[in-house]
């Protein structure tokens, strides 16, 4: 097993000391086929994983009696997890040796993203949260390096340190936490953590106040409300890198995360309600966001951070396996969006801003059809992968009683049609909005590039059958899989006829948001650049024809537009913003104040020196 | 051998060490090679006697000095360390001009006091010893002559001065009212009095000051900017680990607990985490950066002097010999960063160092980044270890505090290695071949540690 | 017999003055002036001490004491010559490179 690990390391620390002298060809042979390798591994291990076994390869540290092993948990979770992320890492490697293929940093670029990958895999194979947080930090690490990849860009460096600087206060939480687990527990082991929850050990307060900790390391990581501000910025990486660590795999780690310690966060009811709430706020507050996006990274990144909000609302509920399910058919879908639109900007010469764009289709057709199969599966258009799981989790939330999340999550959904419609639209319908010099370069990307969109695709189409919902069939196999690895099972009773229903209403949604974006940016282009062109222009359309269409903007289209530009200029900026950026200043403020005590004149070192002195012995009179 | 012998050897090797080359220079013409050859083989006889006589305890001259393991596992670390700064001196003293033979004798001289430092247990020998250690450093700081070395020296000198008056006051206190000067038997006598505890305090001062212990440490920043990175990195460890070997022989004796000091250290320590590390964030010299994590690093070590004997003397060393070659190897990098005239260790002079000299950017970003106590490196564990040991004993809060501190020390490590890394810039430093071979044994150090913690532990045991 | 506290509180005076000349005095010489003043302070100190409890391990510390004070005043005064030949330094107050 512990091969899965060596492949990736290996691979890694030889093009980080013999990078230079290996031609493009070797390095884009050895890279992805180190990921296959493991790959093929944990696939040959794959049937083991259902016993939960737990692979020891050496006691790594002992405090007293506190154990720490290098161990690694191979159980159901950790499985669908490794081959979730050796399977779409490997496709991603292949996109990228396509991809970066000018780049002159080329074996540089995969020593990353090899380092990343075996992270990646430290980080959901770990039997110990110590080791975990090993992982964290290994990801974390590789992915400032990759978004700072291109660092004679300012802002991508700039952008680099930003992710850097909001993980830090994550991580802070996410260590308390753990300290205060080892303080409690006495123990790292995951498993002895849930069952000393779930037993009752550790007091619900204190199973709340670590659950919460936990969760401000998750925000962190996972890009949620107050902590996401990082993911959009982070865009400025190469793309690939987005697809697999902004997407598919790193950010969804916090999710991870809560589910592997279910036990505790299912005794922790306080820190599981806010797990939820933060969430589903997120999902729904990151959507509206999207919509008025222009750049079509920053409309998936936001997209991303909405629906990892619809993962951790569903930890958040109890809905631990239909998180997970979630996870893994966003991998593929979120994955594929984002190659698709790097083979759209690797096609536009690297514009990424979509009003630039349009009908894309004639050019490019593999990567449309790729692209709309995903934007189907997230908008949770019946029949792929992203309907099953996102029925699943809205269904188990309306029937654990958590309606007012339940609607909002709901409407959500109809967001997320509607600006995933938005982007296809606008890129691949219309008219073509880029100069000549661009369209006479417009091409189809080379094989190395769609084959792996082309699988994805196939994922992101028939992923979601593992799990069908109740009103078809009782089993569902996902969660018979994955039963094994819940500590408290959930008890809720899906009533079928009500699910069937609901069902009906969110498909019915997604299929709405679809014909708004339809309607908007195919049949009357020209409408939404002029409403979100302010309100003197909604004077003179009121004097002209369109009496019906205002009206109708007034109700559809003016709350989104206005709505989530007026969250995104007095809220997200001033409020999350400023609170990030200002913990960061207050810090440096109280350095420099620090340094300017350092006067450097004698004086005043031998007062600091008497200041001390007579501090101590006024502390010994004071008797303390 | 009597135990007299054994016990003052180590001493006696490092003076007469330095006093031999010292007078090197009077028969041989054209010394310098000669000078840097015999101080390799010094440093590499002082440790012998740890070999011999580890597991041994003696004493001599009416207990005034005494041998045990601990000291013995000083002498070797102490050995690491005075080599690795005697490599890397090799090519700093030719390009600053420093007078090699003068260097080494006052580097082995210093030695020679902290050996004696950690094997004394009467004051007045604790007196001297730091006094040869402080008249050695001092000069030490100044031998380059120019400019910054001899403020800083001057600076070093005139605080340094007053702090040890403070300390010898302490002594006399000390003296006066328990009548000895053998630490153990003050203690063990239980007769604590406010003069004697004011003693003790004042004592103490002397030794934080020493151990850059905020509000004592202010001169840390500017001696070690000053001073020639050789000389910095000596400082930034070899003293620091002889009072710490020192203060956990005093935990043996319950010394922390019987005074009630906790709470002073707790407070002194806390101060010196945030105030180091705070103030690091907006330094624009690589030196001063590693002085105010020097600082903020003394800061953890000292939080560690709560816990009590077996586990400090487990974690301290630990955190101790990590901290050691982290920061070693920091200093070597840093140390080749002057262009003849000067030191040159601005941040900005290192901009894209990282695509010139590959290895020994790595080398260096692997030391911070361990400085740092990001997982899974050995700095990682040093400070794990540390935190536990002390939440076990009830120490939350000064946990929390810690902590947070290795949160806000984040970033001004990773800012040197975005420099590092995400820069572009022109200057080139050469390293030679001294240089590369202590950063390549760092390497292997902390890589092995990294991987295998426990193997300190195996050896403290036996 | 004098009285003891009377013979410490001296001491600790002229210590403290001591800081104050090192403190007040602008000129190396006249620092180092007052750090001897408050090391002898000390040494009368010591010496008393040794009367009181009849030990001489007191006196013999002073005879150390007073080696080191020679070795402070000569390093001293060396560092103050370097400053003053080489730089032209001879207030404390223009020694204020090294800060921040």
């Amino acid at each position: 097993m512990i091969w899965v690990l060596i492949f990736p390391l290996l691979s890694s620390f030889l093009l980080v000391v013999f990078g230079k002298y290996l031609s493009k060809k070797i390095v884009s042979f050895t890279a992805p086929l180190s990921i296959l390798i493991s790959f093929i591994i944990s696939l040959f291990y794959f049937s083991r994983a259902s016993e939960g076994i737990i692979y020891k390869i050496y006691n790594w540290i002992s405090v007293g009696n506190l154990k720490i092993d290098i161990a690694l948990k191979w159980d159901p979770l950790s499985s669908v997890m490794v081959l979730m992320v050796t399977g779409v890492s490997f496709l991603i490697h292949v996109y990228a040796t396509g991809y970066m293929h000018e780049d002159k940093s080329f074996s540089r670029f995969f020593a990353y993203m090899n380092l990343f990958t075996f992270f990646m895999l430290v980080l959901v194979l770990s039997s110990s949260i110590i080791m975990m947080f090993v992982g964290w930090e290994g990801v974390g690490l590789c992915s400032y390096l990759l978004i700072g990849f291109w660092f004679e860009k300012e802002s991508a460096s700039k952008a680099g340190m930003k992710a850097f600087i909001v993980n830090r206060i994550g991580d802070l939480g996410f260590l308390i936490g753990i300290f205060w687990i080892l303080y409690t527990v006495k123990s790292a082991d995951f498993d002895l953590i849930n069952a000393a929850a779930v037993s009752g050990k550790i007091p619900v307060a204190i199973a709340s106040l670590i659950g919460i900790l936990l969760f401000i390391g998750a925000t962190g990581k996972s890009a949620q409300i107050p902590l996401y501000v990082w993911l959009p910025d982070a865009m400025e990486g190469p793309t690939p890198v987005s697809a697999l660590i902004h997407a598919a795999t790193m950010v969804t780690a916090g999710v991870y995360m809560i589910v592997r310690l279910n036990g505790l966060f299912s005794v922790a009811h306080f820190a599981s309600t806010v797990v939820a709430v933060v969430g589903v706020f997120t999902a729904f507050y990151a959507a509206t966001i999207a919509i008025t996006q222009n750049d079509i990274k920053k409309v998936l990144a936001y997209s991303t951070i909405s629906q990892i909000g619809y993962m951790i609302f569903a930890a958040g509920i109890g809905a631990y396996s239909a998180a997970i399910f979630h996870l893994i058919t966003h991998a593929f879908f979120k994955a594929l969006l984002f190659l698709g639109a790097g083979s759209v900007i690797h096609a536009m010469g690297g514009i990424q801003d979509m009003r630039k764009m349009g009908n894309l289709r004639k050019y490019m057709p593999v990567t449309f059809y790729t692209f709309l199969i995903a934007g189907l599966a997230i908008s949770g258009i019946p029949g792929f992968a992203g309907f099953f799981s996102k029925d699943e989790i809205l269904a188990s939330s309306y029937f654990s009683g958590h309606k007012i999340l339940w609607s909002i999550g709901v409407l959500t959904a109809l967001l997320t049609a509607f600006y995933i419609f938005r982007l296809i639209f606008m890129t691949f319908y219309g008219k073509e909005r880029m100069d000549e010099e661009t369209k006479h370069h417009l091409h189809e990307s080379p094989k190395s590039m769609t084959i792996p969109l082309i699988i994805l695709a196939f994922f992101a189409a028939i992923g979601g059958y593992v799990s069908l919902p109740k009103f078809i069939s009782e089993h569902s196999i996902w969660e018979e899989y994955l039963h094994k690895i819940i500590y408290v099972k959930s008890e809720l009773h899906f009533i079928h006829s009500i699910e069937l229903n609901l069902t009906l209403l969110s498909s019915a949604l997604a299929f709405l948001g679809v014909l708004i974006a339809w309607y908007l940016y195919v049949k009357k282009p020209n409408l939404p650049i002029i409403i979100s062109n302010k309100i003197p222009f909604i004077y003179k359309l009121l004097l002209n024809k369109y009496y019906v269409d205002e009206i109708y903007e007034f109700v559809f289209v003016n709350p989104f537009v206005f709505g989530s530009e007026g969250i995104y200029e007095w809220f997200d900026k001033p409020v999350i913003d400023g609170t990030v950026n200002g913990s960061g200043k207050t810090t440096l403020f109280l350095g420099k104040l620090l340094s300017k005590l350092q006067t450097g004149q004698i004086r005043d070192y031998i007062y600091s020196i008497l200041f001390g002195v007579a501090l101590l012995l006024t502390l010994l009179l004071m008797g303390v | 051998m009597s135990d007299t012998y054994i016990t003052s050897l180590p001493v006696i090797l490092a003076a007469l060490s330095g006093i031999l080359i010292l007078v090197l220079d009077l028969f041989i013409k054209k010394s310098e090679k000669i000078v840097f050859f015999f101080s390799i083989l010094f440093s590499i006889i002082i440790p012998l006697p740890a070999f011999l006589f580890y597991g041994l305890k003696t004493k001599a001259f009416s207990n005034q000095l005494l041998t045990d393991n601990l000291s013995y596992i000083f002498l070797m670390l102490i050995s690491i360390i005075s080599l690795s700064v005697i490599l890397i001196s090799f090519s700093y003293n030719k390009r600053r001009e420093i007078r090699y033979n003068e260097f080494y004798a006052l580097l082995f001289l210093a030695n020679a006091g902290l050996i004696s430092i950690v094997s004394s247990y009467n004051l007045l020998v604790l007196f001297l010893s730091f006094e040869i250690f402080s008249f050695s450093s001092y000069i030490l700081t100044g031998i380059v002559k120019d400019r910054l070395s001899s403020e800083a020296s001057f600076k070093y000198i005139y605080t340094g001065i007053i702090s040890s008056s403070v300390g010898l006051l302490g002594i006399a206190f000390i003296y006066g009212t328990s009548g000895s000067l053998y630490i153990d038997k003050i203690i063990l006598n239980g007769n604590y009095n406010l003069g004697l505890i004011a003693g003790f305090i004042l004592f103490l001062i002397n030794i934080f000051f020493k151990f850059s212990i905020v509000p004592f440490h202010i001169w840390t920043p500017d001696v070690y900017e000053g001073a020639p990175t050789p000389v910095s990195s000596y400082f930034s460890v070899a003293p620091k680990l002889a009072i710490i070997i020192f203060v956990i022989r005093l935990i043996n004796i319950n010394f922390i607990n019987l005074m009630n000091f906790q709470t002073l250290i707790w407070i002194l320590s806390a101060a010196t985490i945030l105030w180091g590390n705070l103030a690091a964030l907006k330094q624009k010299n690589l030196k001063r950066i590693m002085a105010y994590s020097a600082i903020a690093h003394s800061g953890y070590i000292s939080m560690g002097f709560l816990i009590p004997f077996d586990l400090a003397y487990k974690y301290l060393i630990f955190y101790s010999i990590s901290y050691i070659f982290l920061n070693l190897s920091a200093f070597t990098f840093i140390s080749y960063l002057t262009n003849g005239v000067k030191d040159d260790a601005e941040l900005e002079n290192i901009s894209g160092l990282s695509q010139k000299k590959p290895f020994e950017s790595f080398v260096f970003t692997l030391a911070l980044i361990s400085l740092a106590g990001f997982p899974p490196t050995v700095g990682f564990f040093a400070k794990f270890y540390l935190f536990i040991a002390l939440i076990k004993q009830g120490f939350l809060y000064i946990t929390l505090i810690a902590i947070l501190g290795t949160v806000i020390s984040v970033f001004y490590y990773f800012r040197i290695i975005m420099y590092l890394y995400f820069k572009e810039g022109e200057k080139e430093f050469g390293f030679d071949i001294w240089g590369r071979i202590v950063l390549f044994f760092n390497m292997i150090i902390i890589l092995f540690l990294s991987f295998y913690p426990e193997i300190i532990f195996k050896f403290l045991r036996g | 017999m004098i009285c003891g506290y009377s013979v410490i509180f001296l001491s600790i005076v002229l210590f403290l003055i001591g800081i104050a000349i090192f403190i007040s005095k602008k000129t190396f010489i006249m620092m180092l002036i007052g750090a001897e003043f408050s090391l002898n302070a000390i040494n009368l100190l010591l010496v008393f001490f040794s009367k009181v409890k009849n030990n001489l391990d007191g006196q013999i510390f002073v005879i150390f004491s007073l080696t080191v004070a020679a070795i402070e005043v000569a390093t001293g005064i060396a560092i103050a010559v370097i400053l003053y030949r080489k730089h032209k330094i001879q207030k404390r107050e223009d020694l204020k490179e090294l800060k921040g």
